[in-house]
C-alpha cells in the first residue's frame, strides 16, 4: 500500500496519539481488503446512541476525548437513545439519560455537530468521499457521494483519522450494477415501499450486490424513498442501488450496467405481500403504534394526519411518531403537534423506538404488542421481545383507535393468509 | 484435511463451532450479556456463541454491530473467533476493535463445510480455518 505524506504524519503521531491510532486502524482495514491508498473524507458521522453502542461505546468515546481526540473532518452525530425533550415521560430511566448525556458531551468535546437524526442535513456533492455509517445507501444512491458501509466503530475511526482506504464503492469501477431487478408489484400504499424494499433485501442477502431497478414506479416523495432504502438494508448489507432514469449514476441502463444485463431477478406482488406476512403477528390487542423506522419526513405527516382525522387513540394505547428535531419548529408552526396530541398521539424527537431499550418497554411498561409502518422497525424490535407487525399508515391508525391489529395489515378486509 | 482459506485478522484460536447457515446481525440477533442467540428459530435460540467459533453466512443490517462485538468481549460473552463467508467492514471493524480472530471471504461457504460441534482451528494471520475434529468423531 502506498502512504502519502499526510498518512505518514498521522502514523508518526504528528496530530496526536488518538489520530495515530485511528490511522493505524485504517491501515489494518486497508491491508485486510488490499486497498492501495488512502483518500481524505469530506464529512463523517459518528453515532452516539447509547442503546446501540452501549457502555463500551461510551467508555471508548470518553477515553478518546480525554486523550485529546478531535474529529479531523466535519462530523455529525445522529440518534440518541432517549427522547430529547421529555425523556422521563417516554420511560427512559435516570441512569440511561445520564449516560446518554455523557456520550453526547464526549462527542461535543471531539468537535461533533449533533443532528439527532438520520435525516440528511448537509447535502454532499456528487462524487465526494463521505462516511455516513448506516446511511451509506442514501449517500451513494440519493446524492451520488461515495460511502462504504463502515458501521459505528468504523465511522468513529474514520472521523478521527479524516482519511479512509480507497476501496469498495469509493472506487467508480465498483459502483456499477451487479443484478438487474424487475418489479412486478403494484405500489398502492406508501408502506408498500417498505414491504418492497424488505423483499428486495431478502432476495439479495450477499454483500456487494448492487441492484439496478429497470422499471421502478416513481417514489412520489422523500418519505417513500427513505422507507424503501432503510427497508432494503434490513435483511441485507446493500450499500447502493440504481434506478434507471432517476439515481445520479444511472441516467441510462448502459451507465448503470455497462456490461449489459448478466443476471436478473423479479420481485413480484407475491414477494411484496410476503413481506407483510413475514412481518405480521397474530390478531389481538396491541399496546403501541409507532411511525418511523427512519425519521418521519415532512411529506409523511399529512398522510398520518389525514388517517387520524376525526379519530381518537384508544385509552391505554400509545401512538408515537418519531422524527428529527430539525423539523420541530416547522411542525409547531403548522400546529401538527397539537392535532396529534388532540387525537391522543405524541411526537418523539431525536430518538428511535429501536434505541429506546425496547426490552425495558416490554418488561417494565407493558409495551409488548406493536404495529409499525416500517419493515426495519418491525424486524429489529422483535430481537428485543416485542411482537410487531407491519401495516399501512391507515391500518396502523385503525389499530390505534380499536386497540387491536385485526384484519389485513394492508387494505380492507380479512387476512390473506 | 478439511480447511478453507480466506482473508484474516488478529491471532489464532481453537474452539468448538456453532454454525448458522444464514445471515445474522449482532444487533438483535444475540443477547450481548450471555451470548445466547435470539434469531427467531427455536432450534437455535438459546444456544450460546460465547467462547465458540461462530460461523455464519453474512452479516445483515446493524451498523452498531462493531460495538456489540467489542461489548461482548468486555462482557466475556463474545465468540472466540468469527468465520463468515461474506464479510463487510462492519464485522471487520468489530474484530479489529475487539481483537477477535476473523477469517472471511473464502471461496467455499464455511457454513456448508463445517458443522456445529466441530473443533476448528482459526488462524487470523494466514486467513485459514482447519477442521481439527468432526462433531461426531
Amino acid at each position: 500500500m502506498k502512504l502519502d505524506e499526510e498518512d505518514r504524519r498521522l502514523l508518526r503521531g504528528d496530530y496526536g496519539d488518538v489520530a495515530r491510532e485511528a490511522m493505524e486502524y485504517q491501515v489494518q482495514v486497508a491491508e485486510f481488503y488490499g486497498a492501495e491508498r488512502m483518500v481524505p473524507l469530506a464529512e463523517a458521522s459518528a453515532g452516539i446512541d447509547f442503546a446501540m453502542n452501549g457502555d463500551f461505546g461510551l467508555e471508548t468515546a470518553e477515553a478518546l476525548a480525554d486523550r485529546g481526540g478531535r474529529f479531523r473532518v466535519f462530523t455529525k452525530s445522529s440518534f440518541l437513545a432517549t427522547e430529547m425533550y421529555r425523556p422521563e415521560h417516554f420511560y427512559s430511566p435516570g441512569d440511561l439519560i445520564e449516560k446518554q448525556q455523557r456520550y453526547l458531551q464526549a462527542h461535543l468535546r471531539m468537535g461533533a455537530v449533533p443532528t439527532y437524526s438520520s435525516l440528511p442535513c448537509r447535502t454532499p456533492q456528487f462524487g465526494e468521499q463521505v462516511s455516513w455509517q448506516g446511511s451509506a445507501i442514501v449517500a451513494n444512491s440519493l446524492f451520488g457521494a461515495r460511502c462504504n458501509l463502515d458501521g459505528t466503530v468504523g465511522g468513529l475511526m474514520n472521523a478521527l483519522a479524516g482519511r479512509v482506504p480507497l476501496m469498495g464503492v469509493r472506487r467508480k469501477e465498483n459502483r456499477y450494477g451487479t443484478v438487474a431487478v424487475k418489479v412486478e408489484a403494484d405500489i398502492e400504499y406508501s408502506v408498500d415501499w417498505s414491504a418492497l424494499g424488505y423483499a428486495v433485501g431478502k432476495k439479495l442477502p450477499a454483500p456487494k450486490e448492487i441492484p439496478v431497478f429497470l422499471d421502478l414506479p416513481p417514489f412520489h416523495g422523500m418519505g417513500n424513498r427513505q422507507t424503501f432504502e432503510v427497508s432494503m438494508v434490513t435483511l441485507s448489507t446493500l450499500e447502493m442501488y440504481h434506478v434507471v432514469g432517476l439515481t445520479p449514476e444511472a441516467r441510462s441502463i448502459e451507465e448503470a450496467l455497462p456490461n449489459g444485463v448478466s443476471r436478473e431477478i423479479t420481485v413480484t406482488q407475491a414477494d411484496m405481500l410476503g413481506s407483510y406476512r413475514d412481518l405480521s403477528t397474530p390478531e389481538g390487542e396491541i399496546d403501541l403504534v409507532a411511525f418511523g423506522g427512519h425519521h418521519i419526513e415532512l411529506d409523511e405527516f399529512p398522510r398520518i394526519l389525514a388517517a387520524l382525522e376525526g379519530k381518537r387513540v384508544k385509552d391505554g394505547v400509545r401512538l408515537w411518531i418519531f422524527t428529527g428535531p430539525q423539523y420541530k419548529a416547522i411542525i409547531e408552526s403548522i400546529g401538527w403537534d397539537k392535532q396529534i396530541e388532540a387525537a391522543g398521539g405524541e411526537i418523539l424527537y431525536g430518538v428511535s423506538l429501536m434505541f429506546m431499550s425496547p426490552r425495558d418497554l416490554v418488561e417494565k411498561h407493558g409495551l409488548k404488542r406493536v404495529v409499525c409502518d416500517s419493515a426495519k422497525m418491525v424486524k429489529y424490535v422483535r430481537g428485543f421481545g416485542m411482537e410487531s407487525e407491519l401495516r399501512t399508515v391507515e391500518r396502523c391508525i385503525d389499530a390505534a383507535v380499536t386497540g387491536r391489529n385485526d384484519g389485513s395489515p394492508r387494505g380492507e378486509g380479512r387476512r390473506e393468509w | 484435511m478439511v480447511s478453507i482459506k480466506g482473508r484474516g485478522l488478529q491471532g489464532t484460536v481453537e474452539g468448538e463451532a456453532l454454525v448458522l447457515p444464514r445471515s445474522f446481525t449482532f444487533f438483535g440477533g444475540v443477547d450481548w450479556n450471555t451470548g445466547r442467540l435470539t434469531v427467531g428459530d427455536p432450534t437455535l435460540d438459546g444456544q450460546s456463541i460465547a467462547g465458540r467459533v461462530f460461523v455464519f453466512k453474512a452479516p445483515s443490517g446493524g451498523q452498531g454491530t462493531a460495538w456489540k462485538i467489542g461489548e461482548m468481549v468486555r462482557n466475556g460473552s463474545s465468540p472466540a473467533a468469527i468465520v463468515v463467508h461474506r464479510s463487510n467492514s462492519v464485522v471487520v471493524s468489530g474484530c479489529i476493535m475487539g481483537k477477535v480472530p476473523l477469517v472471511a471471504d473464502s471461496e467455499e461457504d464455511p457454513t456448508e463445510i463445517f458443522r456445529t460441534g466441530d473443533i476448528l482451528r482459526v488462524d487470523g494471520r494466514s486467513g485459514t480455518v482447519e477442521l481439527v475434529r468432526r462433531a461426531d468423531a
